[in-house]
């Protein structure tokens, strides 16, 4: 977990235990070598121990898990029950991320957590809820489908229900869901709702859920960490992949992240890449979820070193070694840009982000760096070098095209979501192609 | 930090539903004095709510057994109870300090003709139930049979594993039956866990339709009054297990004028297909026969019957053998009759047993045990095998594919040999073959008849060999062999056709061929009598002993009998059921290779 920086200015540092936390937890906590609470910690943790409903607003990375995770465990403690708190998440990647803290958390009493998400055979699902955890994790889907397929599971007993990443929970049309699941959880009950934005789907959400919430704040703007290094290079649109090239050549010993927009250009990219040598890997929407973990996996334990990925990887998933993240797309959202680059300099360490920005980009570019409020210096990029390049790479490419084509043909009839939606590609797509030609005319 | 403090409330829990238990039984069996009550307190209930560590199981996949302790068993000459466990189960001659329902006492003491020994038929069938109703894993490997001892015998033995597996679904039934109503009354939280993924809890399989009709009799004869006010289409049922009424009478007919042996009729005579499953649901106040597997709670079936429709399952997407996720109790009995049709679809159909379903079959998923969610199935099932005589493929199944954690009971019995039922004088030459390995003694073997027996065979010119084959196996390399040297011979394999095995036998008898290959499950299924054997070879031994007697006597009308026995030192089982078990020991390990009966 990531504690920030600015704690340690003040004087009177609160520590879990003078938060309210019992021995048992903090003993836990020091074991996962959390020292400090983190600042939306320090705030939720007392208003949670008086028994309120909670809003958080805090950005990615602040130890938002462990603000609801503890008050709950600690709770447990005190009324032991199973089927105690049921958490809400929008992926599959960041539910099981948040089953494994509260695995460890609650690793020396005994506390069962059960994962609900899609993907993954609903047999083995059913038979973990069937052992009766205390903690269930799930996305919207799978949750509701279990409710209603799995005879004798009910969420009727739960005493906490979390919302993680609400805003992103409605968008991505879990709406209707998280109705279903309101229905089926008893109203006496306590609900914190973390997002990262107040958007008007989530004020509504808030009315229809909390009673009487306290509003915890961490910060307001969007910032990016002071020891990230944020940079750009502006290539013509043919060269976007010669540029990707240069860069992580230039970036080389690194472990690195690279973003796209669709799922089909993390295939090309990896592709590309792989055909010049370079151990990438990439992990999106259309993959199955064992084999999204297996790629997670093998690039957490360092076996591959670039991760070529969507959005769908772009929240939540602490990767605490990246060192570098590389715009390959500008994204759409200019939010999302924010939540790209955090996947770098994390928990004080420094780290790098570059975007390569089109003729195309300009416009998205120039709002990305209204909302963080800086400009941003232009990457040391030597064309001759870049040039010299873009030989072998046209080769790359040309492979990957017709790999590309050839497997083309049996996805097609295979384009089918996964349950979860995991991945807003598709609308993206659309706009992308409406909002480049206006801005064509820009020159920077 | 205390470990497992989460825990600690659900340990409660269960024990309150121990509480609970104890208060039904009092409740239901009033009859019983107190203090009785206390002591025999249910194995049901004990045997399903032991708490089995990760550790205990990954010790029961691979523990060497060890069968530590014996007693006497009652009702046999010589034969002895061997258990794993540290004791035997106390047997009681009183059902009601066996955890046996009020209910089906009543309905086992009405159908029990004369109860001698307390109230059970002997000591045999005491100490038989008492080893069921312990949940221990038995081998009973000298089973008396209908076939070979007799009705009466039998049915004991039927009657004793029939009780203890209605008994086990009746518990299982009213518990669930009681749970659900205090469901419905009050607003509990903590469902109970009282079943498994699905309802079919007890497997028995059975040889052939005449034998599950004799089952099922005997099993409605003794279910308590009170659950067959009716029993739903049992006209079907005795139709379609039934003996086909003409078949019967020809082959009565038939019986009377051929010299088949009195057990091959009474084997052979009823319905003998050996190709069927019937599900069977109890409710509270009925029977029904030919439920669908998933509201059943016993399921009988033939090995065959129930593999095809595992075979099924593997091959369409919609169906599945789930059925068999939950089975509690797997009786298999007449496991020699088994042995003759396929012992490895046994072995399959164990293998299917206890495995973690694929579907729901819309089972309240809090009220299954914990025992089959943690896949410890299999280490809670408890196996019970009933076979005239025992033999490799059985031994293997019950020490490795049973891991029962409460134990196993086998029968060890000495056997006085069946060579004195010989009524000719024959020369029997018993000739061991040297074999350290199991992997090698069928190639041994063979080596050693190409070396030693057949080169004598290919310079005599004498006619009349017969070679007895038990493994059909041997058979085809043999006839193989035979082929390749060109020697003159005929087959009667459990294969051959009816015109190919008269025209064979003809042959043999006059002399046109000279050697004919016999294999044990052709005489199993038609106990020919064969004419002009002048010499007989036994490949190797016959599982039934009662066998080497028959084809051995086949040879009188000629003059200077003698015959050739290969062994070695794993058949052992075969050997000392025909030779006697001192005699065997003696056999194998004594300097000499060469034994000599006359």
């Amino acid at each position: 977990m990531v504690q920030d920086d600015d704690d340690q200015l003040s004087e009177n540092i609160p520590t879990f235990k003078s938060l309210g936390l019992c021995d048992q937890l903090c003993e836990a906590c020091a074991a996962l070598s959390w020292e400090k609470p983190t600042k939306i910690q320090v705030e939720t943790l007392p208003l949670a121990f008086e028994g309120r409903d909670l809003i958080g607003l805090a950005q990615t990375g602040s130890g938002k898990t462990g603000a609801f995770a503890l008050p709950i465990i600690q709770d447990l403690l005190d009324h032991p029950q199973t089927l105690f708190a049921c958490i809400i998440s929008p992926t599959r990647e960041l539910a099981i991320q948040i089953a494994e803290q509260f695995e460890a958390l609650g690793s020396g009493i005994g506390l069962k957590c059960t994962v609900v998400v899609g993907g993954v055979d609903m047999m083995a699902q059913a038979i973990s809820l069937a052992k009766r955890p205390h903690i269930v994790v799930g996305t919207p889907g799978r949750l509701v489908d279990h409710l209603t397929n799995t005879k004798g599971f009910s969420l009727r007993s739960i005493k906490y229900l979390v919302l993680d990443e609400a805003d992103r929970l409605l968008s991505m049309d879990y709406e209707h869901e998280i109705d279903e699941i309101l229905k089926l959880v008893p109203k006496e009950r306590r609900t914190y709702l973390f997002s990262a934005t107040m958007t008007n789907k989530v004020a509504k959400l808030q009315r229809a859920c909390l009673k009487n919430p306290a509003k915890i704040q961490v910060s307001s703007k969007y910032t990016t960490v002071d020891t990230l290094k944020q940079e750009y290079v502006f290539v013509p649109v043919k060269s976007k992949d010669c540029a990707l090239v240069y860069l992580l050549n230039e970036l080389a010993g690194s472990t690195t992240m690279v973003f796209t927009r669709t799922c089909e250009c993390t295939r090309k990219v990896a592709m590309i890449l792989r055909s010049l040598g370079l151990d990438a890997i990439p992990i999106n929407g259309q993959m199955s979820q064992p084999k999204r973990l297996g790629a997670l996996n093998k690039f957490k334990a360092g076996e591959r070193s670039i991760l070529i990925c969507t959005d769908v990887a772009s929240r939540g998933l602490d990767i605490p070694s990246v060192d570098v993240v590389v715009n390959y797309d500008i994204p759409m959202n200019s939010k999302d840009y924010i939540h790209r680059v955090g996947r770098t300099a994390r928990a004080g360490r420094s780290g790098r982000a570059v975007s390569i920005v089109t003729q195309y980009d300009i416009g998205l570019f120039l709002r990305i760096e209204e909302l963080i409020g800086k400009k941003l210096p232009e990457f040391p990029m030597d064309d001759e070098e870049r040039k010299l390049l873009e030989e072998r790479v046209s080769e790359a490419q040309r492979i990957a095209t017709m790999k590309m084509r050839e497997r083309g043909g049996m996805r097609k009839g295979k384009k089918r979501r996964g349950t979860d939606g995991d991945d807003e590609d598709d609308h993206i797509v659309a706009k992308r192609s409406f909002g480049g030609k206006k801005q064509k005319g820009f020159a920077r | 930090m205390k470990p497992d403090q989460l825990c600690s409330r659900h340990g409660d829990m269960s024990e309150h539903n121990g509480v609970l238990e104890l208060q039904d039984e009092s409740e239901e069996e009033a009859a019983i004095p107190k203090d009785n009550s206390k002591a025999t307190r249910n194995f049901f209930t004990k045997h399903l709510e032991h708490q089995l560590t990760d550790e205990e199981a990954s010790l029961l996949q691979n523990e060497g057994l060890k069968f530590k302790h014996g007693i006497r068993a009652s009702g046999f000459q010589q034969a002895m109870w061997l258990t794993t466990a540290s004791d035997f189960p106390s047997e009681g001659k009183e059902l009601s300090t066996l955890g046996v329902k009020q209910r089906l006492m009543k309905s086992w003491r009405a159908c029990q003709n004369d109860l001698v020994w307390g109230d059970f038929q002997s000591a045999c069938q005491c100490q038989f139930f008492s080893f069921c109703t312990s949940y221990r894993d038995v081998l009973f490997s000298d089973r008396p049979s209908f076939f070979h001892s007799g009705q009466k015998q039998d049915t004991e033995i039927m009657d004793a594993y029939l009780l203890h597996v209605l008994n086990h679904i009746l518990r299982t039934r009213d518990l669930v039956t009681k749970n659900n109503e205090k469901r419905d009354t009050t607003n509990a939280d903590e469902a109970p866990r009282d079943q498994g993924f699905t309802r079919p809890t007890v497997l028995i399989l059975l040889p052939l339709r005449s034998i599950a009709l004799r089952l099922v009799k005997r099993l409605l004869d003794l279910v308590p009054s009170v659950h067959k006010s009716s029993i739903e289409h049992k006209a079907r049922f005795f139709d379609e297990f039934g003996a086909e009424d003409e078949d019967s009478e020809e082959d009565a007919a038939g019986n009377a004028r051929s010299s088949k042996p009195a057990d091959f009729s009474a084997l052979f005579s009823g319905n003998n297909d050996d190709h069927f499953r019937i599900g069977i649901k109890f409710t509270r106040k009925s029977v029904k026969l030919y439920s669908d597997f998933y509201s059943s709670d016993l399921i009988i079936a033939s090995p065959l019957g129930l593999i095809t429709r595992i075979g099924e399952a593997e091959e369409e997407k919609e169906k599945d053998f789930d059925f068999l996720s939950s089975i509690e109790i797997l009786v298999v009995d007449y496991a020699d009759v088994i042995l003759m049709q396929n012992w490895s679809h046994v072995t399959d159909i164990g293998e299917k047993l206890n495995q973690i379903p694929t579907q729901q079959h819309g089972t309240d998923f809090m009220r299954i045990r914990e025992l089959f969610l943690n896949g410890y199935g299999r280490y809670y099932r408890q196996t019970v095998i009933l076979s005239s005589h025992t033999d490799a493929g059985i031994n293997a199944f019950f020490h490795r594919s049973c891991a029962n954690y409460s134990g196993k009971i086998k029968l060890r019995c000495k056997y006085p040999g069946v060579l004195s039922k010989i009524v000719i004088q024959v020369r029997q030459v018993y000739e061991r073959i040297e074999c350290s390995s199991l992997t090698d003694v069928d190639e041994t073997r063979f080596k050693f008849f190409t070396k030693q027996v057949f080169a004598i065979l290919k310079e005599s010119m004498q006619g009349g060999i017969m070679i007895f084959i038990s493994s059909y196996f041997d058979f085809v390399r043999l006839r193989n062999f035979f082929k390749a040297e060109n020697m003159s011979f005929c087959l009667l394999g459990e294969y051959t056709k009816q015109s190919d095995i008269s025209r064979a036998r003809a042959w043999f008898f006059h002399g046109k061929r000279r050697i004919m290959l016999y294999t044990e499950r052709a005489h199993f299924y038609h106990r020919f009598k064969i004419r002009g054997i002048k010499e007989l070879i036994f490949y190797s031994l016959p599982q039934n002993a009662q066998f080497y007697v028959e084809v051995t006597n086949m040879m009188e009308g000629s003059e200077n009998h003698s015959s050739t026995i290969l062994f070695s030192h794993f058949d052992k089982m075969k050997l000392e059921r025909i030779v006697g078990t001192s005699r065997a020991k003696k056999m194998l390990k004594s300097q000499n290779k060469t034994f000599m009966f006359c």
